[in-house]
């Protein structure tokens, strides 16, 4: 493969052109609350029809890469992911944030997506077949410890005290159940309204968690002085050192959103809130996470950013769309004349060539974009609270209808909003009720899988390598926080 | 927050006794333990201990009621403002529906700040209907135009 040839199809103006606009629209669509990086590639692909092959999905590849980005802007300014993928972003970078960092969190949220997108381009580029090999030895067992080892997060994101963090995430896990099962078509909890027979929708249920009740939290401190929720932006660009002390964090998470995002079926979501995990978990101060660290934000990034290329894997190589997004490309790919699979590659590499290009310099153009336009868009966080306020509940309510543009979705963000104010209001925090929502239609259907392969017995849990190393590394870490909390209320009450 | 724990706890056991009595109507399972029962009653079983332990928790800590009565006192006059937005937000999504999103995001943005700040002069009240009207063009130009979304137009229109 000549990756040169590739890269001056890609440089070419008018090619260029099309890239730096896909950016920056897909940078805009991500961060309006309700509206993913899918959305954003759905929306736009009309756009495209006009275009030949490599000008088109160079284009896509553009708007992929800031859509996914874009996300995170919004959830660390005001609490609002406008992605899925982003909610992990939100547990960090809204407290830094409030700490007057939300710039240094911009910042950093860039980079980190910048890395994570570069490390799984080039992973993309050198190892596709490789680990689409390996993907595909996935099974339900594999899948299930994934998702187990992802929701052991929820201990680390219970604020001041776990059991209302766990009741918080069984409680995510119960609404993730509504619905019609997913193995049996059987509804569940539905109460005989056929519209719950598709069960809660993520980016509704999420705006409603962070956005409403954020809002609804404001009004709390109207009356006090406006200094309260005014926050300032502080520097944007990380330092040389800073970067250098977070590269094994961005290294990690790219990688780990990377494989994740060729796991067919498990996308950008999933892989933050994985990697956030993960990072947690090997921190010398994981009981800080979740109060404005930049570790957290730099780790859900990189991973969700690192997903474009991952997913990418199994669609060019295979066919398999690794997410949503993916699906969306591979019919603008089929729209194109082009069949994804082993064949694009032998028939059509004029094709390949500029789109992994692309990819590269749609990263580029994102780092360039994101800390350009980052002073400009952190001022959002910086407005007076009364144009705050009707701003974020109306694009929030408005983002949740738009997604289908269905009224019971925006409902479902009010009600969603209503129950995270008042849970958090009460000490119950809301990280891992999204996290269990996210998480939990991936544990309970693979789990449910993997026991009907073994006819019952939980041993294939502990037989598969891959599994049995995720299921320690998940029962580690929940000891491990469990006997850190035993200790400091210990501690606490020696004091006493 | 020692007796709102010990409320939380009984409103999460109430809720978990009568989703866990829903699963009963579930189809059995084929094979042990793969129902579509059996993962919503292993949570709702982990959900009732949790909210055991809650109110356990709540009842032995139960003891400081003179401060924890101020709290809940300051508390309630805070949340005056969140329940009004609460109705507002209810209220905007009917108009939503039925007059149109142009007409119920103008009101909804008005009723908003007037909640915020209940400063009722006409000069201000003037500056946020211009506001309001600035912020229904923007969501036209970014939902309707931009992307496309389709908007109800309502009675109106």
């Amino acid at each position: 493969m000549d990756f040169f040839a590739g890269l001056f199809v890609v440089l070419h103006p008018s090619n260029l052109l099309l890239l730096v606009v896909g950016v920056i629209m897909g940078i805009v669509v991500g961060a309006i609350p309700g509206l993913t990086a899918t959305l954003a590639i759905s929306l736009l692909l009309p756009f495209t029809f006009g275009l030949k092959a490599v000008p088109a999905l160079i284009m896509l590849v553009g708007i992929y890469v800031g859509g996914i980005y874009g996300g995170s802007i919004t959830a660390i300014l005001i609490r609002t992911p406008g992605t899925p993928g982003a909610a992990a972003t939100t547990l960090d970078g809204y407290p830094l944030t409030m700490q007057g960092k939300g710039g240094k969190a911009l910042g950093f949220a860039t980079t980190a997506s910048f890395y994570g997108g570069m490390l799984s381009a080039i992973i993309m580029i050198l190892l596709s077949p490789l680990i689409s090999k390996f993907a595909l030895q996935f099974s339900s067992a594999e899948y299930f410890a994934l998702a187990f080892f992802g929701l052991t997060v929820i201990f680390s994101v219970s604020g001041k005290s776990l059991l209302k963090g766990f009741i918080s995430g069984l409680l995510g896990l119960i609404i993730a159940c509504v619905g019609l099962d997913n193995i049996v078509p059987y509804p569940r909890f539905t109460f005989g309204y056929t519209e719950l027979l598709i069960g809660f929708p993520l980016l509704p249920a999420v705006i409603g968690l962070f956005a409403v009740s954020e809002v609804l939290r404001l009004f709390e401190i109207s009356g006090e002085s406006e200094e309260k929720i005014k926050f300032n932006i502080g520097r944007i660009l990380p330092t040389f050192q800073e970067l250098k002390s977070m590269l094994w964090i961005f290294t990690k998470s790219g990688l780990i959103g990377t494989f994740i995002g060729a796991l067919p079926g498990a996308g950008a979501n999933v892989a933050s809130f994985v990697s956030y995990s993960e990072a947690r978990r090997t921190s010398k101060t994981p009981e800080k996470f979740g109060t404005g660290m930049v570790e957290g934000v730099a780790a859900s990034e990189a991973a969700n950013n690192a997903v474009t290329g991952g997913a990418l894997i199994p669609m060019l190589t295979l066919g398999i769309p690794g997410d949503a997004v993916t699906a969306v490309l591979l019919g603008a790919l089929t729209i194109q004349g082009l069949q994804p699979g082993p064949l694009l590659f032998r028939d059509h590499m004029n094709v390949i060539e500029p789109l992994f290009a692309g990819i590269i310099v749609a990263n580029i153009v994102m780092l360039i974009t994101g800390l350009s336009g980052a002073p400009l868009v952190a001022r959002i966080a910086t407005l007076k609270k009364i144009n705050l306020i009707p701003a974020i509940a109306i694009f929030a309510l408005i983002g949740a209808f738009a997604t289908e543009g269905s009224f019971i979705h925006m409902g479902i963000a009010l009600g969603f909003g209503i129950m995270g104010y008042f849970l958090e209001r009460y000490g119950f925090p809301l990280a891992p009720i999204a996290l269990a929502i996210i998480l939990g239609p991936l544990a309970e259907v693979n789990f449910r899988t993997a026991l009907i392969r073994s006819g019952g017995s939980l041993d294939i849990f502990l037989t598969r390598p891959i599994s049995l190393v995720l299921i320690v590394l998940a029962v580690f870490s929940v000891v491990f926080t469990l006997k850190k909390e035993w200790d400091a209320s210990r501690k606490k009450a020696g004091q006493v | 927050m020692k007796k709102e724990n010990l409320v939380a706890g009984l409103i999460f056991l109430v809720f978990s006794i009568f989703l866990y009595v829903e699963t009963l109507r579930f189809p059995s399972p084929p094979v042990q333990g793969t129902g579509l029962a059996f993962w919503p009653r292993f949570l709702l079983i982990m959900l009732m201990c949790a909210s055991l332990l809650l109110i356990y928790s709540g009842r032995r800590q139960e003891g400081n009621e003179a401060a924890e009565g101020a709290k809940r006192a300051d508390k309630d006059i805070v949340i005056k403002k969140p329940l009004y937005a609460i109705a507002v937000s209810v209220l905007f999504m009917v108009l939503f529906k039925v007059t149109g999103f142009a007409f119920s995001i103008f009101l909804y943005f008005l009723a908003i700040t007037v909640i915020v700040d209940p400063d009722l002069r006409p000069s201000r009240l003037c500056m946020r209907g211009v506001q309001a009207l600035g912020v229904v063009m923007l969501v036209y130009v970014v939902f309707g135009l931009f992307l496309r979304v389709n908007l109800p137009k309502g009675i109106f229109f």
